[in-house]
């Protein structure tokens, strides 16, 4: 009897539910290095309307907002594009040098004064989050008398380049 | 003497019948990559002489290569899908069957984090009238079987297709290259 019984529950053991049938597949994903940089300007043009303004400078707050994307960490520098600034009126001189005019990140308290040579702006880790990968600039725009006037433009170049 | 042999014999095959329910789907893990596993596929060799052949089955099969480049910030932000990605094919004419999914294997380069995998099923079209349970929103895979739907028993091969999401990654994922293996498991209730 006890035979029958064990061969009982053996024959339940082999018919028994529960079956399992499994599949798979298999595929990759490639993250590539990836940096990205967004400047949108939020200033217009910089006007000088007072004597103050040629004796101590205008100053830009947000003149302008820099977008940072990066996966690897990254390093923001800026230049000027040329030597001077490039007069767009009648009679404006020639020679007005890139280094009137200077930049600092919002918030910090120093310019930087533009040249051709590249200098740090901001850098920081991978990621999207925080200030450090969205922040806005200030221009320091300080001639003093010894332009004439008239309407300058200078081209000022952001790069960005991972560390 | 004789009780112990037939013991022998019944620890022996009940060890063998409760492993082709689990040590057998871990040794698919180990050995069958990528690949159908025939016994899996026909179902004859789990019939344990209750059904025939071709009555009890699952074949998984992806409908292109499973391959994603994450290059651009939209792909960083938004993710990637490979539209009907993956066709689950079975036949459960027995009983009724629950469909499972996870992630069996997950290479990633040094740094990343390899407990949360950014790869979601989403349900795109079957032939089945019936399935109950039926996840349609994305899923996102983990490394334990999540149910995706349950099919009645029924004497009809099904098709289940399905999206492959890449779920976006972020910048904080770190550059290289990520292998994965999907397992779909059927069990018959």
């Amino acid at each position: 009897m006890r035979y029958w019984l064990l061969i009982g529950l053996l024959l339940a053991g082999l018919t028994g539910k529960g079956q399992n049938y499994t599949g798979s597949v298999q595929g990759n994903f490639i993250v590539y290095s990836m940096q990205s940089i967004t400047v949108t300007a939020l200033g217009g043009v910089i006007t000088f309307s007072s004597p103050n303004d040629y004796l101590n400078g205008v100053i830009a707050n947000k003149y302008a907002h820099i977008k940072v994307k990066s996966n690897t960490n990254w390093l923001v520098s800026f230049a000027a594009q040329s030597t001077y600034f490039t007069g767009l009126s009648r009679n404006s001189s020639t020679d007005m040098p890139a280094t009137v005019l200077s930049i600092r990140k919002n918030g910090h308290t120093n310019f930087k004064t533009l040249s051709t040579q590249g200098q740090k702006l901001e850098s920081g880790g991978k990621g999207s989050d925080g200030d450090k990968h969205d922040f806005d600039i200030d221009v320091n725009f300080n001639p003093g008398f010894n332009y004439s006037g008239g309407l300058y433009s200078i081209g000022i170049v952001y790069t960005l380049t991972r560390q | 003497m004789r009780y112990l042999y037939v013991l022998a014999l019944v620890l022996f095959t009940g060890f063998y019948t409760f492993s082709s329910g689990s040590a057998f789907r871990g040794d698919d893990d180990n050995n069958n990559k990528g690949n159908k596993k025939k016994d899996d596929d026909n179902g004859d060799d789990d019939e344990g002489g209750g059904g025939s052949s071709k009555h009890n089955y699952m074949e998984v099969s992806a409908q292109g290569p499973l391959n994603f480049a994450v290059t651009q910030p939209e792909h960083f932000e938004n993710g990637l899908t490979e539209h009907n990605a993956i066709k689950v094919h079975f036949k459960t004419r027995n009983d009724n069957a629950a469909i499972y999914a996870k992630i069996a294997d997950y290479t990633t380069p040094a740094g990343a984090d390899k407990t949360v995998v950014p790869l979601a099923l989403k349900h795109r079209q079957d032939n089945s009238g019936n399935a109950y349970g039926l996840i349609t929103t994305p899923l996102q895979l983990t490394y334990q079987d999540q149910r995706l739907f349950v099919q009645p028993k029924a004497n009809q091969a099904f098709n289940f297709f399905y999206d492959l999401q890449l779920l976006p990654p972020g910048y904080d994922y770190p550059e290289g290259q990520y292998y994965f293996t999907i397992m779909f498991t059927m069990t018959q209730q």
